[in-house]
């Protein structure tokens, strides 16, 4: 039994403001990562801040898309461009109705490359205050923050793929997002070890950018990742099998022009 | 703080950060809601929270005051199953029975909100996150295309049967 300070904020700046530097700060969001962990004994928060009457569940759709830190995956799903809805789309629905796009950024989340080939902005705000940051920069940090919403705008076209253990509950074994921008298409990758965040993949990104096919793109991606071993894959699984996962991601991506 | 399970308004005393499964089965007494892995992968522990299939295991009591709770033993009883649950008992859906509370509630969340008849793609999808150790797939989305369609089989109920071996 934990025996947590628990605070309830009833706005985003009350959140915000309680939240502090995030020091001993345990965020409860959709429950879905926090709740077990106090269960099997594996934290003891000392101050639990608790964000479901906390406004942040806020979505603004306009040329920019506003998608607040509570928003469900389920709501997402509907929301959300392509490559974001299906990585939102995981296979366990009581879930999706109820993990939310904050934790989602905090873990191996699935909808993180989604974000970074979207060219997602992500909004926190924790020491030094509010700051607005690529999702890329934002998963790179280990300072504690609190995530407010994350803002993108809708591509031309997206693609998600991923590779999933069968019936399994896990995160993805590794994910492929695509997305066809204004200024070009843009590639990131997740699934790279256990509680490792996604990332971007320049590499293939200038393969593409100075023509090469879907395929040879592809092959540029182990340039851009250091995949590892985990319980749920090799790396060695890993490199064989994402320069396939994202040719096929860029060339369903042709097939939509 | 306050929740209204199974249509009772129930006064609870645990910490906002307790499960709402313990506070079911522990507090209140309701042990149809089961402790499986407790982590959300298995779904036995998955209850309706204002009619929306959910992990009880996952959910801090304190995020849902005041919402509304439909266990298992909503459902119906020996003498008069549900829909769902006469279609499970006729098409042998349960073997051991400790994925079957989570599955019912998910089946019949599924079926109040598309209506009937499924297509067994969406009851696969929808049942996705709920583990069965025992029979497998098959004759769980027989009964639940079968509640879908309305029918209730005309089998008697087998917990009888257990009982009348029982005794």
């Amino acid at each position: 039994m934990t025996t947590a300070e628990v605070t309830v904020p009833t706005s985003p700046g009350e959140a915000a403001e309680l939240f502090g530097d995030g020091v001993a700060v345990t965020v409860v969001g959709g429950g879905t990562i926090v709740v077990p962990l106090v269960t099997h004994g594996q934290l003891h928060p000392v101050h639990a801040l608790m964000l479901h009457a906390s406004g942040l569940d806020e979505v603004v759709d306009g040329d920019t898309l506003t998608v607040g830190a509570t928003v469900t995956l389920a709501r997402l799903a509907e929301i959300a461009p392509e490559p974001l809805a299906s990585a939102a789309r995981i296979p366990d629905l009581e879930i999706r109705g109820q993990g939310t796009v904050g934790g989602n950024l905090h873990t191996g989340g699935d909808l993180q490359p989604a974000l970074i080939a979207l060219g997602a902005r992500v909004r926190s705000v924790g020491a030094g205050g509010e700051r607005i940051e690529p999702a890329e920069d934002f998963l790179a940090g280990d300072e504690p923050r609190l995530v407010l919403a994350v803002e993108l705008e809708r591509p031309l076209a997206g693609v998600y793929l991923e590779q999933r253990r069968t019936h399994s509950r896990t995160y993805a074994v590794l994910s492929v997002a695509v997305a066809r921008r204004d200024d070009g298409v843009h590639v990131a990758v997740g699934g790279l070890a256990e509680r490792a965040h996604a990332v971007a993949c320049p590499s293939v990104e200038r393969a593409l950018a100075g023509g090469a096919t879907a395929r040879d793109a592809a092959a540029a991606v182990l340039a851009d990742v250091a995949p590892e071993d985990d319980p749920l894959a090799s790396a060695w699984y890993r490199r064989r099998v994402l320069p396939v996962l994202v040719a096929r991601a860029l060339e369903q991506l042709e097939e939509s022009r | 703080m306050k929740l209204v399970v199974n249509g009772q308004e129930r006064l609870v005393a645990a910490g906002p950060l307790t499960p709402l499964l313990h506070v079911l089965r522990e507090e209140l007494g309701l042990v149809g809601a089961k402790a499986g892995c407790q982590h959300g992968s298995c779904g036995t522990c998955t209850v309706l929270i204002d009619g929306e299939p959910r992990r009880s295991c996952l959910t801090p009591v304190g995020a849902i005051e005041g919402a509304s709770i439909t266990t298992a033993e909503a459902l119906g009883d020996p003498a008069n199953l549900s829909v769902v649950q006469a279609a499970f008992d006729e098409h042998y859906a349960a073997q051991c029975g400790f994925c079957t509370p989570g599955m019912l509630l998910a089946a019949t969340a599924l079926i109040e909100r598309k209506g009937g008849p499924l297509e067994r793609d969406e009851v696969v999808e929808a049942l996705g996150g709920h583990y069965c150790r025992c029979t497998g797939y098959v004759k769980i989305v027989d009964a639940v295309v079968a509640a879908s369609r309305g029918e209730t089989g005309t089998r008697a109920p087998s917990t009888l049967e257990i009982r009348a071996v029982g005794s």
